[in-house]
C-alpha cells in the first residue's frame, strides 16, 4: 500500500515547468514580458470568445482589483495589454526593469485568478471588444479576414475579433478561460531580463500552479479556388492567398511579388507568409482608393505567382523581410521556382473592379 | 518611489559612439537590440531650412532618393530597404534597413545613392512626378486630424519664421518644385559639416568611419537657420462636416538642451495620454483623466513637449465628440495646467510622471531606422547621445520644486498657440483661452 501511494504521488506531482525563455540582453532600462497562452486564440474558441477573454484580462482578479493593478503599474513605470491572435492569447507587459517580479506576479494573477465579474463584462470587456472590432475593420482587415474564412473555413478561418453574431455572458468567458489556462499552454518570454531571475519569479508565481494539460487542437483543413466579395464604400482591398507548407519558398515568392509589382504612390502592397501553428497562409494584400488600380494589381499578381521562376536572387530580400516581421524562417532551402495555379481571392470595397479568382 | 541606488549600479549599456571627421561630417553608431540594422545618411536640415517658395523640398529630395532606380534595385536584389524621414530640423536622406550581417550591401547602396544624387535630382520628369506625389501626400496629411492640428499649432506659434513651415511641405508649393529647386537646396545643405552617417545595430564603428571618410561629400560651412519667434495666436480650420472637434494648445518651452527641459517632460507625463474608449482608462491615476471620467466630455487628450534645437512647445492635443462641451474641455485642461504653477500636484503624481517618462525614453523603438533618426538628431544637437544612465539621472533630478519653477516660468500667464479643426464653434476666442493660463486666486 505504501509503495502504491508513493508511485501515485510521484507521477502526479512531477514538476512540469512552464516553458520560459529570454531574448535580448539584460541591463537595459526597460524590460518586457510576454505570456503566450497557446491554443487560446480565435481558432480554438467559439467565434469571438477569445477576443472577449483578451478584453477581460487585467481587470479584477481575486488578488487585486483592476484599479490597483493600473495605479501600481503607473507608479512602477509599466504598461500592459492583452491581445488575441489566431493561435493564442498574448498577455504583455513593458516596464522598468526592477518591476519584473511585480509583473510576473500580476500576469500570473490574471491567468490564475481573474474574477470575470458580470458587471465588468457588460461595462468594460464587451463594449471595448466591440469598439476594437469597429476600429480594426478597415477594408484591408476585412479582405484578410475573408481570405482566412474561405481558405480555412473553421479553426483559423474563424473571425479574429468578436463580431456580435453570438451572445456570450461573463460565465462563458470564465468557462473558456478555465479550459485554456493550462500549464501546457503557457509560454513565457522575457525580453532584456536576467533569465535566472525570470525562472525564479515564474516558479514562485501562479503561472506554475496552473492545472496540468494542454488544449487539443483539431487538424486544420483548407480549400483553394474560392472567392469572397464584400461590397462596401471606401478603399478597395484584395487579398490573394493560398495555404502553403513550404514556408521558405513562399517567403521568397512574397519578396519576389513585392519587388516585382510596379511601385505606386496610391496603392499599398504587402506580401508575406502568415505562419500559424498547424498551417501557413501565403498572401498578397493590395489596397488602393481606386478599385481599378486594385484590380490591375491583382491581375498582375496572379500572373506573377502562376509561374514564378528564378526566385533565388530574391533570397536576400526575403531574409530581410522575415527578420523585419519578427519571424525566423530560414530561406536558404527555398526552391528556385514555384507555381500557384489556383488560389483564393477575397475583395472588400468596389468589388466590380476586381476579377474573380477563376478569371485570373 | 524607486530609489536612485537601484539605477546607479553599473550596467552594460548599449552606448553610442560619435566621431567627428576632419571635414566636419558626423559619424555615430550604437548597437541595437533588433534583428535588423540600419545605416542612414542624415541632413541637419529639414523643413526649417526651407522658405515659403521651396517648402517641402527636403521631403522631395528624400522621396526622389528612395524612389530612384538604385534604391529599388538595392531593395529587390540585396534586401536593403531604402527609406527617408522628415522632421523640422533633420532629414533622413537615404536610410537603409537590412538584415544583420548584410551591412556591406547597405554601404554599397548608400555610396551608389550619394554618387547618383546629382543625376537623380536632374531627371526633370522624374522629379516632376515625385513632386506631384509629395503634393498629394501633403494634401492628404490635412485629413489626419491629430497630426494636422499639431502642425498648424506649430505654424501659428512660429508664424513668419521658417520653423512655421509644415514638415512635409505645403501642397501648393510642392506641386511647383523642379530639379533646379532640389539642386539649389542640396548645393547649400549637402555639405560635410551638415551631414551625419548614423548606424544602429550590427555595424562596426571603425568600418563606418572609414566608409564616411570615403563618401564624395564637399566640405563647407554649416548653413545657418532662421531664429524662431513665438507669437501667441490661434489658427482655426473649422469644419462642421467632421464628427468631432480637435484642438491643440501649447506654450513656449525651453530648448531641448536646456536643463529645465526635463521638468516639462515630466509635467507632460503627469497628465499624459487618455483615451475615453481605452479599456483601462477609467483606472488611470492622472487627475485630468479622472476628471474626464467623472464628466465624460473629452474623448482623448495627449500631452506633449515638442523639442527643437532652440525652443520647445509644451501643451496638449484635445479631441471630443461632445462639441457643445469643447469650451469646458479646454477650460478644465488649462485649469489643470495651473496646478503645476501653484504646486498643487501631489508627490505621487510626480513619481508616476517620472516613471512614465523613464519608460517612454528608455523603451527601445520599433525599428532601428527610428532609433537611427533619434541618434542622428541628438548627435547634431549635442554632439553625443545621452546614455541610459544619464537619462535616468536627469529624470530623477526633477523635483516637485523644479516642476513648479518650470511651470511658473514657462506656463503661468504665458501666451499660447492654439489651433483647431472640426466642429470648433465652442472654442472660445483667444483672449478667453489666454485668461485661463493664470488664476484670479492662487
Amino acid at each position: 500500500m505504501f509503495a502504491k501511494t508513493s508511485i501515485r504521488s510521484f507521477s502526479t506531482t512531477a514538476p512540469k515547468a512552464v516553458k520560459v525563455s529570454t531574448v535580448g540582453t539584460p541591463g537595459t532600462g526597460v524590460s518586457s514580458l510576454k505570456v503566450i497562452v497557446k491554443n487560446a486564440g480565435s481558432k480554438t474558441s467559439a467565434p469571438g470568445l477569445a477576443h472577449l477573454l483578451a478584453s477581460s484580462s487585467f481587470l479584477n482578479t481575486n488578488a487585486r482589483s483592476g484599479l490597483r493593478l493600473k495605479r501600481e503599474s503607473e507608479l512602477l513605470g509599466g504598461e500592459y495589454k492583452a491581445t488575441v491572435t489566431r493561435d493564442s492569447l498574448v498577455l504583455e507587459a513593458k516596464f522598468l526593469k526592477e518591476a519584473l517580479p511585480y509583473f510576473v506576479d500580476a500576469i500570473g494573477d490574471v491567468v490564475a485568478g481573474t474574477a470575470f465579474r458580470p458587471h465588468e463584462f457588460s461595462e468594460l470587456a464587451l463594449p471595448y471588444a466591440k469598439h476594437e472590432t469597429a476600429l480594426k475593420s478597415t477594408s484591408d482587415f476585412k479582405a484578410l479576414e475573408a481570405l482566412h474564412a474561405i481558405t480555412f473555413r473553421t479553426g483559423l478561418g474563424k473571425p479574429l475579433y468578436y463580431d456580435g453574431s453570438k451572445s456570450y455572458t461573463s460565465e462563458d468567458v470564465a468557462k473558456y478561460a478555465k479550459s485554456v489556462f493550462l500549464e501546457g499552454n503557457i509560454e513565457v518570454i522575457g525580453t532584456d531580463v536576467v533569465e535566472a531571475d525570470l525562472n525564479k519569479f515564474v516558479a514562485e508565481s501562479a503561472l506554475s500552479k496552473l492545472p496540468a494539460g494542454e488544449t487539443p487542437v483539431a487538424k486544420q483543413s483548407s480549400v483553394v479556388g474560392q472567392d469572397a466579395r464584400i461590397r462596401q464604400a471606401g478603399p478597395t482591398s484584395a487579398a490573394i492567398g493560398v495555404p502553403v507548407s513550404d514556408v521558405a519558398t513562399f517567403s521568397v515568392l512574397a519578396a519576389y511579388v513585392k519587388a516585382s509589382l510596379p511601385t505606386s504612390a496610391t496603392a499599398s502592397v504587402s506580401a508575406e507568409v502568415a505562419t500559424y501553428n498547424g498551417a501557413s497562409l501565403f498572401y498578397v494584400l493590395i489596397s488602393s482608393a481606386s478599385g481599378a488600380e486594385t484590380g490591375a494589381l491583382v491581375t498582375e499578381t496572379a500572373k506573377l505567382i502562376k509561374e514564378a521562376k528564378d526566385l533565388s536572387k530574391f533570397k536576400a530580400l526575403a531574409t530581410y523581410n522575415e527578420l523585419a516581421n519578427g519571424s525566423t524562417v530560414d530561406v536558404s532551402a527555398a526552391k528556385a521556382s514555384v507555381s500557384v495555379p489556383k488560389f483564393n481571392l477575397a475583395v472588400a470595397g468596389d468589388v466590380d473592379t476586381v476579377p474573380y479568382a477563376d478569371e485570373l | 518611489m524607486l530609489s536612485r541606488r537601484f539605477f546607479s549600479s553599473s550596467r552594460s549599456v548599449a552606448k553610442s559612439v560619435v566621431t567627428k571627421l576632419p571635414n566636419g561630417l558626423t559619424v555615430a553608431s550604437k548597437p541595437g537590440a533588433q534583428s535588423t540594422s540600419s545605416i542612414g545618411l542624415y541632413l541637419n536640415s529639414g523643413s526649417r531650412s526651407e522658405d515659403p517658395f521651396n517648402s517641402g523640398v527636403s521631403t522631395l529630395v528624400g522621396n526622389v532618393v528612395t524612389a530612384s532606380k538604385t534604391a529599388r534595385e538595392a531593395y529587390a536584389l540585396s534586401g536593403v530597404e531604402v527609406g527617408s524621414s522628415n522632421a523640422k530640423e533633420v532629414t533622413g536622406l537615404a536610410v537603409t534597413s537590412f538584415a544583420k550581417g548584410n551591412s556591406k550591401e547597405a554601404f554599397k547602396a548608400i555610396k551608389a545613392l550619394v554618387s547618383g544624387l546629382e543625376s537623380s535630382v536632374s531627371d526633370a520628369s522624374f522629379v516632376k512626378q515625385k513632386a506631384q506625389e509629395a503634393s498629394a501626400f501633403a494634401e492628404a496629411f490635412e485629413n489626419q486630424h491629430k497630426s494636422m492640428v499639431i502642425e498648424h499649432m506649430i505654424s501659428t506659434a512660429f508664424q513668419g519664421t521658417s520653423l512655421a513651415l509644415p514638415t512635409y511641405g505645403k501642397a501648393d508649393t510642392l506641386a511647383t518644385l523642379e530639379s533646379s529647386d532640389l539642386k539649389a537646396f542640396l548645393g547649400k545643405q549637402f555639405v560635410a559639416s551638415n551631414l551625419a552617417v548614423v548606424a544602429v545595430g550590427d555595424v562596426d564603428h571603425e568600418e563606418l568611419v572609414k566608409f564616411a571618410t570615403e563618401l564624395p561629400v564637399s566640405a563647407g560651412a554649416k548653413p545657418a537657420v532662421e531664429p524662431y519667434h513665438f507669437l501667441g495666436s490661434d489658427a482655426r480650420l473649422r469644419d462642421d462636416t467632421l464628427p468631432t472637434a480637435h484642438v491643440a494648445i501649447s506654450a513656449k518651452g525651453p530648448a531641448v538642451s536646456s536643463p529645465e527641459y526635463y521638468a516639462g517632460l515630466v509635467a507632460s507625463q503627469i497628465n499624459g495620454f487618455y483615451q475615453h474608449s481605452g479599456l483601462y482608462s477609467q483606472f488611470s491615476g492622472s487627475q485630468l483623466a479622472q476628471f474626464f471620467n467623472e464628466n465624460p466630455m473629452c474623448d482623448e487628450f495627449d500631452h506633449f513637449s515638442l523639442g527643437f534645437s532652440d525652443v520647445s512647445l509644451w501643451g496638449a492635443y484635445l479631441e471630443t465628440e461632445h462639441i457643445e462641451y469643447l469650451d469646458e474641455v479646454v477650460h478644465f485642461t488649462l485649469k489643470n495646467w495651473n496646478r503645476f504653477s501653484s504646486g498643487t500636484f501631489t508627490e505621487t503624481e510626480l513619481e508616476q510622471g517620472k516613471a512614465a517618462l523613464k519608460l517612454k525614453l528608455l523603451a527601445s523603438d520599433s525599428t532601428p531606422a527610428v532609433e537611427a533618426e533619434k541618434l542622428a538628431s541628438r548627435s547634431f544637437l549635442h554632439g553625443f547621445e545621452e546614455s541610459e544612465g544619464e537619462i535616468i539621472k536627469s529624470v530623477d533630478e526633477v523635483s516637485h520644486k523644479s516642476v513648479v519653477q518650470w511651470a511658473q516660468k514657462y506656463l503661468y500667464d504665458q501666451d499660447i498657440a492654439v489651433s483647431g479643426t472640426g466642429q470648433i464653434e465652442a472654442l472660445f476666442d483667444y483672449n478667453r483661452l489666454r485668461n485661463d493660463m493664470s488664476m484670479m486666486r492662487w
